[in-house]
């Protein structure tokens, strides 16, 4: 589907929010190509897995479509948007049972329980310099294993730096539970990546 | 500054969100104390992995399968669908005003019918003041709850329901109120 705005790379959601609403339905696959790979990486690491993050990232945008009358243009599009998305990640987490509570409880994945020692502990070529692929793989294994109340906070902060408050917006979480969870995530994220992150600068 | 005010400050040092004073005290603390110093890095290191982490491949025609997916319905027509609803929501409002006077009036008995009159153009003046502050405070409690449970269309139906209901309730518990002074005066007139 293309659309017939050959500029549309430059205008505000928000417009082709007005658009859709004004019955030009290419205005959303606009809207869906423009955010879709931030939405999809967001849902993926939230419930882990490729094949349902796919699914849920397909029919957060869905929703969005069904309640679009209902956006308010005070609100920037991908708030709103990312609102969808984490409440349709955490439904599909809850209908499987994957929402431990909190930090200091037992992190299960696919039925087994998560190890918090620091990978260092795990990993025999600890000392090793590692690559940044590699790096980042094991950042991403941190994050699964973050309990999802800590990690939808986290990844709505990280890429991107929204700032606490719109993260607040989204989670309707105090301000204050925002960044002390947050703090407390990434604060998990140092102690399990240990060793492996240089500690002089 | 102790360490373990230097720790807890460290994120919002990161995040860059200290007042000048506190901010020139950390960086003070974090030139003298190595262990600090190693944390803050760490964390950085973390904060900055964290900021470069990659969109994952979202499949060529992800999109086309949500627009091939979409209902037919355009939200602007869920909008027209809205209106609908609002013009049912007065419809089903008058109605139940005017169910309210059928019951005043049946109670008051046949004999009265004349009084009526007079009761009747009170009651419907005060029936339309009840009803337009209902009416508003339905639509004030029905904005705000569409805001605010915007994801979730249920609970504002439900919402919108109970709020009917009692709105309703107090519409005719009002009518109540004043039924004396409808029926009463004529009647007294009517005897004398």
């Amino acid at each position: 589907m293309t659309s017939r705005d050959p500029d549309a790379s430059i205008v505000p959601d928000e417009e082709l929010v007005r658009r859709v609403l004004c019955g030009e339905r290419d205005a959303y696959a606009i809207l869906v190509r423009r955010h879709q790979g931030k939405i999809v990486a967001f849902v993926q690491r939230m419930v882990v897995d490729r094949d349902a993050a796919l699914d849920v990232a397909q029919e957060t945008f869905i929703k969005a479509w069904q309640h679009l009358a209902r956006f308010d243009p005070k609100w920037r599009f991908t708030t709103w948007l990312y609102t969808i998305a984490n409440n349709s990640a955490i439904d599909w987490l809850r209908a499987r049972k994957r929402l431990p509570l909190s930090l200091d409880q037992p992190m299960m994945i696919d039925g087994e329980e998560v190890s918090r020692e620091p990978v260092d502990e795990l990993q025999s070529s600890a000392t090793d310099m590692l690559s940044a692929k590699e790096m980042q793989q094991h950042l991403e294994a941190a994050i699964a294993a973050l309990p999802p109340g800590f990690r939808e906070l986290l990844l709505l902060r990280h890429p991107g730096g929204r700032s606490y408050d719109e993260i607040a917006e989204i989670t309707k979480l105090p301000l204050g539970t925002v960044k002390n969870r947050i703090f407390r995530a990434r604060q998990a994220l140092k102690d399990r990546l240990g060793t492996l992150l240089p500690a002089d600068v | 500054m102790k360490c373990a005010t230097a720790k807890r400050l460290l994120q919002d040092h990161l995040d860059r969100t200290l007042l000048p004073m506190d901010r020139a005290a950390i960086e003070s603390h974090l030139h003298e104390c190595d262990s600090c110093r190693a944390e803050g890095f760490r964390l950085r290191l973390v904060t900055r992995g964290l900021d470069r982490l990659p969109e994952p491949d979202v499949p060529q025609d992800f999109a086309a399968r949500v627009m091939a997916d979409l209902p037919e319905m355009l939200p602007a027509q869920h909008g027209a669908g809205h209106l609908l609803r609002w013009g049912l929501v007065a419809a089903a409002a008058l109605f139940g005003f005017l169910a309210s006077l059928t019951l005043l009036v049946r109670e008051s008995g046949p004999e009265v019918a004349r009084q009526t009159l007079e009761p009747l153009a009170a009651s419907l003046h005060l029936g339309a003041l009840l009803l337009a502050h209902a009416a508003g405070a339905i639509a004030t409690v029905l904005d705000a709850a569409s805001h605010a449970l915007a994801i979730a269309d249920w609970p504002a139906k439900l919402l919108f329901v109970v709020v009917f209901v009692m709105a309703h309730a107090a519409l005719i518990a009002a009518l109540r109120r004043y039924q004396p002074l409808m029926a009463t005066a004529p009647r007294r007139s009517g005897r004398a």
